[in-house]
């Protein structure tokens, strides 16, 4: 009975912690979403929590008439489809080698540090940006994909999932005659579904959240990923640096409601992706480390 | 594990997110000498397309207005304001950023063709992108950058020397323009002597003014504030009369924020009423300057102001709300008193009438302790300057530009119907249109005696350009377009322009005397030293520390880096007298 009762203290305790995170995750957004489906004067004296005060659907019809969001929410969507689909080929073609033994594969450990330097070493801004230029990506889409092409981190993770797959598999796929694409392509990827999508969800939300490369590389503002856009709509200029034609600007764009509308509306599709990947997040993960 | 993993990305991206960005910063100050190279190959390209004038020809033929005979092309940059996404572009049907009214202007009357090598959004985007760019070596023909930004180019001989084709070119009415508020506008841009760039003409601003609830001073039946006592009377009614009716004790008097100094709901205008001018380079009368933070009369207002917060009249927890957070408490009905300039009836104070229409604030001005008139203190505040490109074969071409834009905004010829806020487009202001925007300090003041002449021979039929302009939305408010409350607060019978009119006439501006670009030790330090003064200003007020502490952050001030920029500042001072 003793040891019933403090079994209960753990989970009691332990339910509490929990929620107390989930909440300090989901009242923001809830918060965020009340303010956009209130009427901005009132959301201007800072009252509204989480209950919309004044319903009012203003917001949302301005932002559908807004450009500039939906450009960039298609450039963004573009940039996750192609980035994502990079990220995750590229990994997984790296993985599989490197997942191999050292006498099965002879210059893996140099081959390996190769990748894992660049995970701890960068160029810096400045001799990234001068490539990128000389590359002539400025003002495309490659320019936000191609330098986080090999995401070494989902390498890493892939690899170790690899691993972890019986080698009876693949020795059996190899007397059956299959090659080393066979292999990858028809044992490896589809035993490893759940690794995959983690690092494809890892590979979204970072592309999803990146804004400061739109804003380094992109020279018109029409080729901004959502978040870029976002940053120059939310970030508030300093008080103490106002000038008299941004204030004036100010009494437009200060519009809570409106900024809130967009900040929901940016989150939206990530969000929507989310559980759909996230069954396959935990297993993933914990595959992925146990044996790392 | 889940929550786990993907943080530690997290912060490893952030990490790398923080050295790359603190990277350019580093990068920033030493590259130019790097870039030389590049630098001078690209005018070659360029030269091709524009007139073959050679540089040294200035003195020829100098027609503020001269067409180029072949049209010169001429690359820039610009950052785009909401304003410009939102309302300019879609009420202007056909005009874009690249092809508009103002580009055309350019086009046909001067031959100049301008194109944009990247747009960006305005504030710090711009900074960022500025400063890749600059550190990436393609610079394009015309920049505007941050006085640090030029002081760097100027040293590294990136930029033109702009002191002889502003001579020769500048037309009349720009000169005026840039001489309305004292030759330090110009000498701003001077490295070494030279005058390297071009900044606004409005660096000033038109006053600081003193906004108080009305409607709250009628029912508390409190006289208008004449002097500094009597705002501090009324502060006091504000706070424990319950102005609000609501029979809880809920306002506060004055509104301030943890930055103490701002444009609006800043307290410069409260320092003046001492004679204290904190946060600006002052000459103390024997002809060497000082930060005003570090003066006895400070301390002075200090003290009041920390009775006040003893007494609740400022709100407690303002050592940590921001602008955007006291404007929620002025929105609310909370705040009866603000210090700012003429646009706060545009933000924030118009929020508060949003919410409860019988808030009525109107502007006064600045009043002091003593019966002296307190003289508004008008901060130098160029963000941004204009360069030419070394090298590049039309400097003067600037100039030009800035001359058309006058001209055709304000001058005999112009058309301001057209190219500044055009009735025709919602007067939208599509003067953003053009890339250099350069604009009068007092234009504002001006059309206001417009108003008022018109409104005393009730002769609005004769008003023109930006008075009428501004006529009209003062008529929508009182058609009942409510969205254009702050005009007649500015502009109307009542507004606080009555009183800008006073300042102008009787030269109560107290300008910064310090106009250049930042010095060594200032561009070091000035943070730490900010951030010192804050603190302590902030701790005094709010009673954690006595008020004597003043004394100590005067000697802290002064060795921490203040002695140095003291010294700095003075040999600017000198050399630009």
């Amino acid at each position: 009975m003793r040891i019933k009762k403090k079994l209960d203290w753990f989970l009691v305790i332990n339910n509490i912690f929990l929620l107390l995170v989930a909440a300090a995750c989901v009242l923001p957004m809830i918060h965020i979403l009340a303010i956009s489906l209130s009427s901005s004067a009132i959301a201007s004296t800072g009252t509204v929590t989480f209950w919309p005060k004044e319903f009012s659907l203003t917001s949302y019809e301005f932002v559908a008439q807004r450009k500039a969001f939906w450009d960039s929410m298609l450039v963004s969507l573009q940039r996750i489809a192609l980035g994502g689909a990079i990220n995750v080929v590229l990994a997984t073609t790296i993985a599989y080698p490197l997942s191999k033994e050292k006498k099965d594969f002879s210059f893996r450990a140099f081959y390996a540090w190769t990748f894992f330097i660049t995970m701890i070493f960068g160029a810096g801004l400045i001799p990234t940006y001068m490539l990128v230029k000389e590359l002539g990506l400025i003002d495309t889409v490659w320019a936000l994909i191609l330098p986080g092409a090999v995401p070494v981190f989902s390498v890493i993770v892939l690899l170790n999932f690899f691993r972890l797959t019986p080698k009876e598999l693949s020795e059996s796929a190899f007397i059956d005659g299959a090659g080393h694409w066979r292999t990858l392509w028809s044992i490896y990827v589809p035993v490893s579904m759940p690794a995959i999508a983690t690092i494809l969800l890892f590979s979204l939300v970072g592309h999803w959240n990146s804004w400061f490369d739109g804003l380094i590389y992109m020279n018109n503002q029409s080729n901004y990923p959502l978040q870029s856009y976002m940053q120059t709509v939310v970030v508030q200029k300093s008080f103490t640096t106002l000038t008299p034609e941004e204030a004036k600007v100010m009494a437009k764009i200060s519009d809570k409601t409106l900024k809130s509308a967009q900040i929901f509306l940016g989150a939206l599709p990530i969000i929507c992706a989310y559980p759909f990947l996230q069954k396959y997040f935990v297993k993933g993960m914990v595959l992925g480390s146990v044996k790392g | 594990m889940k929550k786990n993993q993907p943080s530690s990305k997290a912060i490893l991206l952030m990490l790398s997110l923080m050295l790359t960005t603190g990277f350019i910063s580093g990068c920033s100050s030493n590259s130019p000498e790097k870039q030389s190279n590049t630098g001078a190959q690209s005018p070659a390209n360029n030269s091709s397309t524009g007139n073959n004038e050679p540089k040294e020809s200035v003195s020829g033929d100098a027609d503020p207005f001269g067409k180029y005979e072949t049209p010169l092309t001429i690359r820039f940059t610009r950052d785009v304001d909401n304003d410009t996404q939102d309302n300019i572009i879609p009420k202007t049907p056909g005009e874009t950023i690249e092809s508009n009214r103002w580009l055309k202007a350019f086009s046909e009357k001067l031959g100049i063709n301008v194109t944009y090598d990247w747009t960006v959004s305005t504030g710090d985007a711009y900074t960022q992108k500025m400063n890749v760019t600059l550190t990436s070596g393609d610079l394009p023909d015309m920049l505007r950058v941050t006085p640090a930004q030029m002081k760097q180019l100027a040293e590294a001989d990136l930029i033109e020397d702009l002191t002889p084709y502003w001579e020769q070119y500048a037309s009349e009415d720009l000169k005026k323009l840039y001489a309305e508020q004292g030759p330090a506008v110009l000498n701003s841009a001077a490295v070494n002597g030279k005058i390297v760039g071009l900044g606004k003409a409005d660096v000033y601003g038109d006053g600081v003014y003193l906004w108080i609830r009305k409607d709250w001073l009628d029912k508390l039946q409190l006289p208008e504030p004449t002097s500094l006592q009597d705002v501090l009377k009324i502060s006091e009614a504000f706070t424990t009369q319950d102005p609000d009716g609501n029979k809880v004790n809920d306002t506060y008097g004055l509104a301030l924020t943890k930055d103490l100094y701002g444009g609006a709901m800043g307290l410069e205008g409260f320092f003046a009423g001492y004679h204290a001018y904190p946060n600006m380079w002052i000459d103390d009368g024997s002809g060497k300057l000082v930060w005003g933070s570090t003066l006895p009369e400070v301390k002075e207002s200090l003290k009041a102001l920390s009775d006040m917060y003893k007494a609740g009249q400022l709100d407690k927890e303002f050592g940590v709300k921001d602008g955007g957070k006291v404007a929620e408490s002025i929105a609310a009905g909370k705040i009866g008193i603000d210090f700012g300039a003429q646009w706060n009836p545009m933000y924030p104070l118009i929020s508060n009438y949003q919410n409860d229409p019988n808030a009525n604030w109107v502007g006064y001005a600045l009043v002091s302790v003593d019966g002296k008139p307190a003289l508004s203190p008008q901060r130098f505040q160029a963000d941004s300057y204009w360069v030419v490109r070394k090298g590049f074969s039309n400097p003067e071409a600037l100039i030009k530009m800035f001359n058309l834009h006058v001209e055709l905004n304000w001058g005999k010829t112009g058309d301001f119907d057209y190219y500044y806020m055009p009735a025709a487009n919602d007067s939208v202001g599509v003067w953003k249109y053009s890339p250099v925007q350069p604009a009068s300090a007092f234009k504002n003041i001006r059309a206001f005696q417009e108003i008022e002449k018109a409104r005393k021979d009730n002769s609005f039929d004769s008003l023109t350009g930006e008075a009428l302009a501004i006529y009209r939305n003062i008529k929508a408010f009182e058609d009942g377009d409510v969205s254009q409350w702050g005009w007649p607060k500015i502009y109307g019978a009542e507004g606080v322009y009555r009183h800008g009119v006073n300042y102008m006439d009787n030269e109560r501006f107290k300008y910064e005397a310090f106009a250049g670009p930042p010095t060594e030790t200032m561009a070091e330090r000035k943070s730490t030293l900010e951030a010192l003064e804050k603190e302590t200003f902030v701790k005094i007020i709010m009673g954690a520390v006595p008020l004597d502490d003043f004394d100590k952050f005067v000697d802290n001030w002064y060795k921490v880096g203040g002695t140095d920029i003291t010294k700095e500042v003075n040999e600017w001072y000198a050399s630009n007298k």
